[in-house]
């Protein structure tokens, strides 16, 4: 056994006991080797590859580290013999020496890269810890902890577990009725109850949603410079209810992949394709319109690959990739997959709402009032002397049809647009090489006997055979609820991307999902129910200095919550939150001018909504690739103009301006100011306990009841003082206030409401 | 409430010490959360997350520590500015020979002479046109390049290119490269400020001054002498005790808060997130407020010019630009033009273009001057760099039918002065038409890469993991341009 924790990289945790290739062998050589000695045909120098076995295997003399031209030349005394290259800038540390040492010594065989071999499913461990019970998952994370010298936490109390398992599975906090029923089950199931409780409401469909928007750069705008409206929310809406159908995954993404190219595609299914029609187009003049559409194919690419593969595709598409066995020519032929869109890729000066191709998707109600009109149009033409009639009727129908929203779709040319290799990835510098669709032979074969098209390719996607998608997918699932993948670089599991920190656990967790029938909600339920899940998230000096980062899972996940959340949260404990579901997307309040500036000429300026539509969850807020919601972006929003599979999570003081001085924020806190003096009974404590429930989720301590009765008294000395102020303030927001209540008490409790809102803890999932 | 402000304060006080404390400590260990996959690199910034924005050392010594960029929204030509080209003058009325017969906006017409008069400046008798008279005035502290080329013939996309590095939108500004890279000089403002002219933004808009994939807190804030920054007060004047009440209230919560979760990184970078919003509520109005700006700073400015309401505006932006290099803001974005509209907002001369140029002229010219020269007289050009620039020239000839000029990213020219710049030179050259990049030509990437050089900042180095590529400013591109250094 090797004692090699002294020297290991940072970051890393855990004293290896062997060295394994992928785990510690393929990193070193990633870093300092694969640009000149990888995949990338045109860089390589000495017809050196060290990615693969085959060829590197002969400078490599097994056992025998100092008998193998490997070794010799990265401890080469004679610098201009020494690999790295002096002037590559690149050094091995001393550390990477010995492991590649080791690792000669162990026998220096290379492995596939670990995500390019299909999962097996592991044996699960046997029960070790009778007090930490539970499943699968549970005696992985356990068996990895002790190996650290590490403990699990215990299990959080029961409002911290409700708060944080109702926001990850609903976005929305816990009501008070729902603390007190969970607080008063004694019963062992009482926690499995509240899961399959949340998991059954159609506010999981809108949570789960926020993150695959962002994977899919979902927005309500074209995007670049003239930035115009388009309507894409019927997709958006497809996305919820899927979501809240559980349609199985494998499903879900071969309708959005080729939902067009089903047999007798529904409508639904043609939306569905809107995943990837959901890119930026152009429409400021005299621009080259192949350069944009090109962009477009490439952006179908990196998102698709990113999003169902966890591969950087992107970087192929100039140069065979650097570190991944994907060809520049491979790129190209998966490029041909999404190369035959019957598009324009430009839409133009005036108020397009999409580019082709697309479809017209009426509602329910609209889909019966247009059957009703064409019956009656039926009807009259029977009857000679119906003229005007007719004419009415066939004017109203035409009317109802020119209201139908519109989504973008997927389409396939006929005959199919030539895919040609593109020099340096410039879109007017197509090579002499034309390439016809296909799969990087590293990833797999094309599926026998499935079509040379997109739905040949989400077939493979889903099929049995492809060994990243279920656990790309999984470790997304673990990300949402932990805050951090198994495998960080949710984005990336090639060569650059990170080890997973519990391979079996993922193995697991993947076959899991796939022999479940790709089934997401049992997936969410087997991790939220895990010991792993429910500990607390408090953490010990100890455990801070061993594992700083929480990699390993000995404590609950804390982290702050996003941005959408932030703003529903006001909104719901406010009791403001209109829940419709669904829709055309809404405009809330904005700072002023907030468009202005970047409205050009005809371009229709922002224009807020009123009544219900100011209160719609941020998921609904009307999305501008140029001026995304400020009280958004504060809070690490992405833009939308590409995908996003993890979102940073900084302080910025502008955010902090948000909860103080939005006026969402403001008015909430008023409102919550009126619900606290209405039902929170007649003592002060009795209201100041309500406002604390209502926000934080549990009721206050004593100190902090102190602190909260004498900011209070505070508030209501300087409103009694200046009632003006308090009007004021009360003015704050569309909404009226409860004119029964006494202002000056009303904004003294809003006050208050504004604090609490914007605390750490409000704003927190502990 | 019984609390006692001097003891709060003290320990806030002594919590900033602790964060503040070396690699070891608790910053430290936040950064593998902040940053996830950064830190791998031993040139990557560490950044604190309690104090994102503190003063972080280059890479190597740096010549310059603030950038203020003085951008010419809509493509300002070359050939009325800094591009004197007599060869155009005999060629007037001419066609250009095997030039293209179609240009971004159209069929092209006959070769037109500069629209302005040329004389010598300074010392260096350098050639500049009779637009940009006070500019020129200093033309022997400048050193301008000839010879830059754009990656688009479109307003968007290649203001992205020059705020960004790539045409495509979503990717960081330069603006939050360097303020990831180096933090800043004073904590109580924003570390990058962007300040739109009065007229509105340019047409790449907050792409100019966005984040792209770099943390949200690196984004610039926009603001200028009319426009405030948004949320900064309350939506209605309500109380300012109450707020400062509010205020109180929520630091005790969050302790009650830290208390029961010691240790956590992210909880004091909030807190400290907060206090700076409260200080920016002080800092933000003091420095916008010009009130205290001397009759003869104004007068030089050109902010008290009553007869052109822009001009004053845009001067009382430079009068704010040059406030915050004085309070060690990193870095500064000053916009001259507003997005395109045939010219008439900003320098987007296709059709009459000396009618268009004398409006845009006289707004930029003595402001933007007076910016330099009020800079230089309290010693802030020892330390800062400027950068006057455009997204991309435009066409000898006219367009057809008219009397402007189309664009052109074959060749356009940049000034610089301040720091580590060396003054009174001229580097590389369009050809004897001005048509394009002829002799050291340039692509945009290698301003960036030595304004980075400047920064302490070596452009390959300075990089951001994002979608498993670590991204740069630069691309796979730039070479720091050597003849423009001291």
């Amino acid at each position: 056994m090797l004692l090699l924790a002294g020297w290991l990289p940072a970051g890393s945790i855990v004293a290896w006991e062997v060295v394994l290739f992928n785990r510690d062998v393929r990193p070193i050589l990633s870093d300092n080797c694969f640009e000149c000695h990888g995949p990338d045909a045109a860089k390589r120098k000495a017809d050196l590859r060290l990615d693969t076995g085959a060829p590197g295997q002969a400078i490599i003399n097994a056992g025998k580290p100092d008998k193998s031209e490997l070794f010799k030349r990265i401890t080469h005394t004679d610098l201009e013999e020494r690999m790295p290259p002096v002037d590559s800038g690149r050094v091995l540390a001393l550390g990477d020496i010995k492991i590649l040492r080791t690792w000669i010594e162990q026998g220096g065989k290379w492995e596939k890269h670990w995500a390019f071999i299909p999962p097996s499913r592991p044996a699960i461990l046997p029960a070790t810890n009778s007090a930490w019970p539970s499943g699968a998952i549970d005696r992985f994370v356990l068996a990895k902890m002790k190996r650290a010298g590490l403990q699990p936490s215990p299990r959080a109390d029961k409002e911290t577990l409700l708060r944080r398992v109702s926001f990850d599975l609903t976005g929305l906090p816990p009501i008070p009725r729902e603390i007190d029923a969970f607080l008063a089950d004694a019963s062992p199931r009482a926690f499995e109850k509240v899961v399959d409780r949340l998991l059954a409401s159609p506010r999981y469909g809108e949570r789960m949603a926020l993150d695959w928007l962002d994977a899919a750069r979902y927005a309500d705008s074209h995007g670049y410079s003239l930035d115009r409206r388009r309507v894409m929310w019927p997709w958006r809406d497809w996305v919820i209810r899927a979501f809240n159908d559980n349609m199985p995954f494998d499903r879900f993404a071969l309708e959005q992949l080729a939902g067009d190219l089903l047999p007798d595609a529904t409508i639904a299914q043609r939306v569905a394709t809107g995943f990837n029609r959901n890119h930026s187009i152009q429409s400021e003049g005299g621009v080259i319109n192949e350069e944009y559409r090109v962009e477009t194919v490439v952006d179908r690419v990196e998102t698709t690959t990113a999003v169902f593969l966890g591969l950087t595709f992107g970087c192929a598409r100039c140069h065979d990739h650097k570190y991944d066995p994907i060809s520049q020519r491979e790129f190209y032929e998966f490029y041909a997959l999404f190369n035959n869109v019957p598009e324009t890729a430009h839409v133009g000066n005036a108020d397009k709402l999409a580019d082709k191709p697309f479809v017209k998707v009426p509602s329910v109600a609209q889909r019966k009032q247009m059957e009703w009109h064409r019956a009656k149009i039926a009807e009259l033409e029977k009857k000679s002397e119906a003229e005007e009639q007719l004419k009415t009727a066939r004017k109203a129908l035409a009317a109802l049809g020119q209201a139908l929203p519109t989504a973008m779709i997927m389409g396939e040319l006929s005959p199919a647009r030539k895919t040609f290799v593109l020099s340096r990835g410039q879109y007017d510098q197509p090579s002499g090489v034309e390439v016809s669709a296909g799969l990087p032979a590293a990833l797999g074969q094309w599926p026998a006997g499935a079509p040379r098209n997109r739905l040949g390719l989400a077939k493979w996607i889903v099929g049995g055979e492809n060994p990243l998608t279920a656990r790309v997918v999984v470790n997304r699932f673990w990300q949402m609820h932990f805050g951090t993948g198994i495998v960080k670089s949710s984005e990336d599991f090639g060569a650059q991307g990170e080890w997973p920190t519990h391979p079996a656990l993922l193995d697991w967790l993947a076959t899991e999902f796939i022999r479940g029938g790709w089934n997401r909600k049992a997936m969410h339920k087997l991790i939220v129910m895990s010991s792993t899940y429910q500990q607390v998230s408090r953490v010990s000096p100890g455990l801070l200095e061993v594992d700083p980062a929480n990699r390993l899972f000995a404590r609950g996940p804390r982290f702050r919550l996003p941005a959408e959340m932030i703003r529903d949260h006001a909104l719901a404990s406010s009791g403001l939150l209109v829940g419709r579901l669904g829709g055309e997307s809404v405009r809330p309040y904005q700072p002023p001018g907030l468009w202005d500036d970047v409205v050009y000429e005809n371009v229709p300026r922002f224009v807020q909504d009123h009544g219900g539509k100011l209160y719609r969850r941020s998921m609904y807020t009307y999305w501008k690739r140029s001026v995304p919601p400020p009280n958004m972006q504060a809070f690490d929003a992405p833009s939308r103009e590409v995908c996003v599979l993890t979102r940073a999570k900084t302080n910025t003081p502008l955010a902090a301006l948000v909860l103080m001085n939005d006026p969402t924020f403001v008015e909430a806190s008023r409102k919550l100011a009126g619900r606290v003096l209405r039902d929170g009974g007649a003592t002060e404590e009795s209201r100041l306990t309500l406002l604390h429930r209502l926000v934080c989720g549990r009721r206050p301590t004593e100190r902090e009841l102190d602190l909260l009765s004498g900011a209070l008294a505070e508030f209501q000395t300087s409103f009694r003082a200046e009632p003006e102020a308090a009007r004021r303030l009360m003015a704050v927001g569309e909404s009226p206030h409860d004119p029964v209540l006494d202002v000056v008490e009303l904004a003294a409790y809003a006050s208050l409401a504004n604090a609490v809102l914007g605390t750490d803890e409000a704003i927190t999932r502990n | 409430m019984k609390h006692d402000v001097s003891s709060h304060t003290l320990s806030l006080l002594n919590r900033r010490n602790f964060l503040g404390q070396s690699a070891t400590g608790l910053g430290a260990i936040a950064l593998t959360s902040l940053l996830s996959k950064q830190g791998l690199l031993a040139d990557q910034p560490a950044i604190n997350p309690g104090r994102p924005h503190a003063a972080r050392s280059p890479h190597y010594p740096a010549k310059a520590k603030n950038v203020l960029v003085i951008f010419c929204a809509g493509a300002c030509s070359q050939l009325e500015t800094w591009d004197y080209k007599p060869e155009l003058i005999k060629h007037d009325g001419k066609p250009l020979k095997n030039g293209p017969p179609v240009t971004f906006q159209g069929p092209s017409g006959n070769l037109a002479r500069p629209q302005y008069e040329f004389r010598p400046y300074g010392q260096t008798g350098k050639m500049c046109s009779d637009m940009v008279p006070h500019l020129a005035s200093m033309v022997d502290d400048y050193a301008f390049i000839h010879s830059l080329t754009s990656k688009s013939n479109t307003h968007g996309p290649a203001e992205n290119f020059i705020s960004t590095g790539f045409t495509l939108d979503g990717f960081p500004s330069m603006g939050a490269w360097i303020t990831y890279a180096l933090g800043s000089e004073n904590e109580n403002l924003p570390a990058f400020v962007a300040i739109p002219d009065p007229r509105g933004v340019p047409q790449a808009s907050v792409n100019n001054w966005g984040p792209g994939f770099l943390p949200a807190v690196f984004q610039g804030t926009p603001f200028n002498s009319k426009q405030p920054i948004q949320n900064l007060q309350p939506p209605k004047s309500i109380a300012k005790k109450t707020d400062v009440a509010a205020r109180d209230l929520l630091k005790l919560l969050n302790d009650q808060h830290l208390k029961r979760n010691p240790k956590d990184a992210n909880l004091f970078a909030r807190i400290a997130s907060y206090e700076l919003a409260a200080r920016m509520q002080l800092s933000v109005p003091e420095i916008s407020d010009l009130s205290s700006e001397p009759q003869h700073i104004l007068n030089m400015y050109g902010a008290d010019d009553s007869k052109n309401k822009v001009k004053a505006d845009y001067a009382k932006n430079c009068i704010l630009a040059r406030r915050l290099i004085e309070k060690g803001v990193r870095f500064v974005q000053l916009f001259n033009g507003a997005y395109a509209t045939a010219g008439q907002l900003n320098w987007d001369g296709h059709q009459k273009l000396r009618e268009q140029y004398d409006v845009h002229g006289p707004i930029m010219d003595q402001p933007s001057a007076a910016l330099i020269r009020d800079l230089k007289q309290r010693g802030l050009l020892k330390d800062t760099l400027i950068l006057w620039c455009t997204e991309f020239g435009r066409m000898p000839m006219f367009q057809k039918g008219a009397k402007g000029r189309d664009h052109n990213p074959g060749g356009f020219t940049a000034v610089l002065t301040g720091a580590g710049i060396k003054p009174g030179v001229s580097h590389g050259a369009t050809d004897e038409l001005g048509f394009k990049a002829a002799e050291n030509i340039h692509p945009f990437h290698d301003l960036h890469a030595t304004m980075l050089h400047l920064l302490g900042l070596d452009h390959e180095k300075l990089t951001f993991y994002h979608n498993g590529i670590q991204r740069r400013l630069t691309d796979v591109h730039g070479n720091v341009i050597k003849g423009l250094l001291a």
